[in-house]
């Protein structure tokens, strides 16, 4: 399995929820929707299989540099 | 998976001989949590998380968490790889997976789940300040976890920035 193919597969199968979370939260909060909806929106791009096939050569090519022990880490996640 | 495992490993134990060119982070917080379905007890934690971005798009995190409603300590570590721009700041998006461990294996399954996070900084003038979304899917359990959460960064700032 490719590095895309196993990211699209954690994507399909750990995503289901959280949009729903988004979309539940901006039919329950009308005035929090167009941030709601800007957040899966976001989210649908991020996740999209065209984006995750660019970015999975971008890690792989980042993952041969941690396992040669060359860091080059951001000063700056908001991911936490 | 053994060879996530080793990669995990490999990765814990060079991180403390070249931390000059990796940024850690750590955070407090508080989380929402609660299973698809009701599965399993939904509850409000206190966490506490910290990552070690060892490239652009890929860090090692951790966290523990305290559930108040049901007296439980939990903890995860694991990989998260950022699938959006890098340089963003105030936002972005992570694809990883943890192993969770925990004092009450009952209400929060000790296992492998891959997981979708994003974090948002919408505060400019309180950059510390971030929310987070989280997805979880475990691998034994087959259990959906929904989370959302606030945290507030403790760490210094950094002032180096990357190449463009």
């Amino acid at each position: 399995m490719t590095l895309g193919k196993l990211l699209e597969r954690w994507a399909g199968i750990a995503s289901a929820d959280i949009m729903s979370l988004l979309l539940r939260a901006g039919d329950a909060f009308p005035e929090i929707k167009p941030i709601t909806d800007k957040l899966t929106a976001a989210l649908s791009m991020s996740l999209s299989p065209e984006n995750l096939a660019a970015i999975a050569g971008i890690l792989f090519s980042e993952a041969q540099d941690v396992l040669q022990g060359k860091f080059s880490g951001k000063p700056h996640t908001q991911d936490l | 998976m053994r060879a996530f495992l080793m990669l995990v490993l490999a990765l814990a134990l060079a991180t403390p001989a070249l931390a000059d060119e990796i940024f850690y982070q750590a955070a407090f917080g508080a989380n929402a949590i609660w299973f698809d379905n009701n599965a399993k007890p939904s509850d409000v934690e206190a966490t506490v998380s910290g990552s070690a971005s060892l490239s652009p798009h890929i860090s090692a995190v951790a966290s523990a968490a305290f559930g108040f409603d049901h007296s439980y300590v939990s903890g995860a570590a694991g990989l998260r790889f950022t699938v959006t721009d890098a340089l963003d700041k105030s936002f972005g998006v992570g694809l990883g997976i943890e192993r969770y461990m925990s004092s009450e294996p009952a209400l929060r399954p000790e296992e492998w789940a891959p997981d979708v996070t994003v974090g948002w900084a919408p505060w400019v003038k309180s950059p510390r300040v971030s929310l987070i979304a989280r997805g979880a899917y475990g691998l034994d359990s087959n259990l959906a976890t929904a989370l959302v959460g606030l945290r507030y960064r403790f760490t210094k700032d950094y002032v180096e920035e990357l190449p463009q």
